[in-house]
């Protein structure tokens, strides 16, 4: 009876560790892969033959703990009509670019028709691809893709659509530009090339007439985009005027107008407006070896009410020995807005490396912040064993690792015994009155 | 009385393995709550009929508030706000920045377009829906729908429902907004806030009426508000002819995608007079496709059809090594097809000239729970094998390859092999780079014609309201991240 008892409590907590065990094995314990893609369908239902047009996809890189590579592709009918650029510059080629975990960046996908196509409905599918590494542990490697589904109906008919959704004058003092921000917005299927004619006023008198004449400006189809004029106030008196905007589509023979607007804005005087950037990160965002580099990010923040165009510099030393002046390229910021600066540090050889930057922003310094760091070595590419392994008959051959359901049954055990051995430290004696047996 | 004691002890160790098991397994199980009871607050204005028309009604007379202005935004907290407060940027737009207008702005006083909303061809090519409105902007639900997340943690997703209201000194209004799926079903009803006004102690106005930083300059990037719209709304409210007027709602990943319908009332408490003033927004289809595996194994001892190591399964275990399954986090049905490349003798594509040096033969098997596997170029069921190098198809009429958002599916792979020579074999694409198995998901939502996936009928039954964080109260006005001074 004392030993059925025993055995039936070790079962329970035999059920009751395994339970753990179990739901250990199914909790989440380590990275997952995962790759988003949104939208996941395109249209465009307007194409001029021969026009060009963009539209924008956010790759999303969803892994926690591993970064990726995305590379992006096109198929079907639609194949040689794209090309992938940055929607912020509009210039660098995103064919390919590096996700770190967590990270999503936005791609604008640039079409252009053919101007020999027939009108009609054409496919294909946007590819997005992340990097198909080497297989772990004799394994064979498994990339993710996301195709996004593409439809562009071609037309022969243009469609010239553009408005003026907003007109805004910057904030300016005297002896500063004054500039005039037109956004218009195209929902045809041709470009826009919008000209900004502005007249100034004050006390109904005409001041200025200005006019972003030979700028080049455009929208393409179903975008949206500003275009400015500058005005130089450096013989003007601060005030109160008035700006009448007419924005013009000059990409025609003949301009058209697009619409006319006027407001109201005020010249501020000499000195009434801060220009003030808060410099409040620097910070080494990749483990650079030597013979590469290392990219560095400054985090600037616009807290004044002028615009601003700043730069990193910074002094590079190696072993706290001579350094050597390095510069970012520079950025315009707006009130209110923020921006990353990028250094990049050649690594020419081993040591630690301190750089040393501010933030300049239009003559003025910020504080100093400081980063350092230590390259490591590169390390020769060797092939590892991967993919399928034809067996000979030797079993040495496995090059597998600990599975995870021995883990699993390895740490069930040692709870078990743990647990089995305070159970039956705590047997009492069988009751009296029964047999002993 | 010892077997009461060794009762209560097998009960406690009972009690403790469960309650361990649930508590390891609640961050995986537990990512998506389970129906909550329903709690609406009913106001007693409209029918919640989700007319959806576009249009802007007036109703009840003179005394019905003016609703100058009703604009959206995604309160995104991501990537384009690593440096920045909340709202900047606007997290994804979908083709450019916003939706085009068409017909003149009127700089008087709308902040943006006509209530006319004409036709005008929907953005993400799902046919049938947006054709005759305009969204003002495009949101993405994030991935997981975690209770009490914070945003931009894998809580849900929320949309803020901003309003300015004409409101002089002694109205009494009260702002109600009505959230309707693509199907025109109420996805949520809730009460909006008002903001405060606030005395000045310094400047130029009596009042200051505080808002989010940044939150005017995203209703100005995404085409909502013009300056000169905010401008003056701004000083109305200072000068106490108008309120600013708050709600948000969060969007779940299991709710429909599509084009959204929000219907704002203002009303007047003591007339009972009506505005209503009607936008959309537009939910756009995304497709996640995560694995729990890094890579597949083979052991090959026979020439044989040989399926790889461990198989596929439906439990979630992140990890190198394991059985192999695939899932959808997006919030659209999803489809895979694969392309296996050429495996060559230590992975030198030259090997692969000579047959016996060459692996280029597969199957695969995918199926999700309850739907059995499928099968594809497997030769014990007369089919041809796979080729290395072609993308291969599953066939999506039937329902057990869709996998809706959060669905799992086990996944198998194997391969053919004659009289190999034995050694080790690696993938080797088309370029002789390194090459593997390559996954490719893409939408797909149709079985036997039919709408496989809730998400992609344009309406699921789903709750709608967020937890504060360490509570279990909901809320439906659950307006997250501004706390306006007091009055």
């Amino acid at each position: 009876m004392v030993r059925n008892r025993a055995v039936r409590n070790l079962r329970a907590v035999l059920v009751a560790v395994l339970m753990i065990g179990g739901a250990a094995l199914a909790a989440p314990a380590g990275a997952q892969e995962s790759l988003g893609v949104f939208p996941s369908f395109l249209e465009i239902p307007d194409a001029l033959r021969g026009g060009s047009f963009s539209r924008t996809i956010a790759v999303q890189n969803f892994d926690t703990d591993e970064a990726t590579t995305i590379s992006i592709q096109a198929n079907g009918d639609i194949a040689d009509w794209v090309r992938f650029t940055d929607p912020e510059t509009g210039t660098e080629d995103l064919a390919t670019f590096d996700l770190e975990p967590n990270e999503g960046r936005e791609v604008s996908i640039d079409f252009t028709v053919p101007a020999d196509i027939p009108n009609g409905q054409f496919q294909g599918q946007i590819v997005v691809d992340s990097f198909l590494g080497q297989g772990e542990d004799g394994g064979v490697g498994v990339g993710l893709s996301i195709a996004v589904q593409t439809t562009i109906d071609v037309s022969g008919d243009e469609i010239r659509e553009a408005s003026l959704q907003d007109v805004r004058v910057d904030p300016a003092e005297v002896g500063l530009d004054q500039r005039f921000v037109a956004t218009v917005n195209n929902a045809g299927n041709v470009r826009v090339e919008p000209r900004v004619d502005v007249v100034i006023s004050r006390d109904d008198d005409v001041v200025a007439e200005i006019s972003s004449g030979e700028a080049f400006f455009r929208v393409e189809p179903a975008e949206t985009a500003e275009a400015h004029v500058d005005w130089d106030t450096s013989e003007v008196a601060a005030g109160d005027y008035t700006a009448a905007f007419s924005v013009y589509d000059v990409a025609t023979r003949e301009p058209v107008l697009i619409d006319e607007r006027v407001t109201e804005f005020r010249l501020e005087p000499t000195g009434a407006l801060t220009r003030n950037a808060e410099f409040f990160e620097l910070t080494l965002i990749n483990e650079p070896e030597v013979g590469g580099e290392a990219i560095i990010e400054g985090s600037v923040s616009n807290t004044g009410q002028l615009e601003i165009q700043a730069v990193l510099d910074a002094d590079v030393s190696v072993d706290g020995g001579a350094s050597t002046p390095l510069t970012s390229l520079p950025q315009r910021i707006g009130p209110g807005g923020s921006a990353v600066l990028e250094l990049r540090v050649p690594i020419e050889s081993a040591g630690t490396y301190e750089v040393t930057a501010l933030v300049n922003y239009d003559g003025v310094e910020s504080e100093t912040r400081a980063v350092t760091f230590t390259p490591g070595e590169a390390e020769a590419e060797v092939p590892e064993a991967s993919g399928a392994v034809v067996g000979d008959g030797d079993a040495s051959d496995d090059d597998g690792g600990l599975p995870w359901p021995l883990i699993g049954g390895i740490a069930a055990a040692v709870v078990l015994l743990g647990v089995g051995a305070w159970f039956f430290s705590r047997r009492q004696p069988k009751a009296t009155g029964r047999h002993a047996g | 009385m010892k077997q009461g004691t060794t009762r209560h002890s097998l009960a406690a160790l009972f009690v403790f393995g469960l309650l361990a098991a649930v508590l390891v397994a609640a961050p995986a199980s537990a990512q998506d709550s389970a129906d909550e009871p329903s709690q609406e607050i009913v106001i007693p204005v409209g029918d919640g009929d989700g007319a959806g028309t576009g249009a802007l009604v007036t109703g009840g007379g003179d005394n019905a508030p003016n609703i100058e202005c009703v604009w959206l935004l995604p309160d995104n907290d991501g990537d384009k706000s690593l440096y920045g407060p909340d709202y900047w940027g606007n997290g994804m737009q979908y083709g450019d920045d916003d939706d085009p207008y068409t017909d003149a702005w009127d700089y008087a006083g709308e902040c943006y377009e006509t209530r006319d909303n004409p036709p005008k061809g929907d953005q993400d090519g799902y046919e049938g829906e947006g054709d005759a409105v305009r969204p003002l902007i495009q949101v993405v639900p994030n991935p997981h729908d975690y209770a009490g997340g914070e945003q931009g943690q894998n809580g849900e997703q929320f949309i803020e429902i901003w309003g300015a209201v004409d409101q002089a000194i002694g109205d009494d209004h009260i702002v109600v907004a009505d959230v309707y799926h693509p199907d025109g079903t109420r996805k949520v009803n809730l009460p909006m806030t008002v903001t405060p006004r606030i005395p000045n102690e310094a400047g130029t106005s009596s009042y200051i009426c505080p808002t989010p930083d940044n939150m005017f300059r995203a209703a100005n990037a995404t085409g909502q508000a013009t300056v000169g719209a905010i401008d003056a709304m701004v000083w109305e409210c200072e000068n106490q002819t108008k309120h600013f007027w708050y709600g948000a709602f969060g969007l779940s990943k299991h709710q429909p995608h599509g084009i959204y319908t929000v219907e704002v009332r203002a009303v007047n408490t003591e007339t009972s007079a009506v505005t209503l003033h009607v936008v959309h927004f537009e939910v756009l289809p995304t497709v996640i496709l995560e694995k729990d595996f890094d890579s597949v194994y083979w052991n090959i001892e026979s020439n044989d059809h040989v399926v790889n190591e461990y198989g596929g399964d439906l439990i979630w275990s992140p990890g190198a090594g394991g059985a192999q399954t695939v899932r959808n986090v997006g919030n659209a049905g999803m489809a895979i097809d694969l392309l296996f490349d050429m495996m060559c003798l230590d992975g030198n594509p030259l090997n692969c000239v000579d047959d016996i040096k060459r692996i280029d033969r597969f199957d695969a098997a995918l199926g999700k729970e309850g739907h059995g596997l499928q099968r594809i170029g497997d030769v014990n069921l007369g089919q041809e094998p796979i080729p290395a190098g072609v993308e291969a198809t599953f066939d999506e009429s039937l329902p057990n390859v869709i996998l809706c958002p959060n669905e799992h599916a086990k996944i198998e792979f194997s391969l053919y092999t004659g009289l190999q020579h034995p050694g080790k074999y690696y993938g080797v694409d088309e370029y002789g780079d390194p090459g593997g198995i390559h996954l490719y998901a893409h939408p797909s939502f149709l079985y036997d014609g039919n709408y496989l996936c809730p998400t992609d009928t344009g309406n699921v039954d789903y709750h709608d309201y967020w937890y504060p964080v360490g509570t279990l109260t909901p809320k439906a006005n659950g307006y997250h991240g501004f706390e306006a001074p007091s009055e």
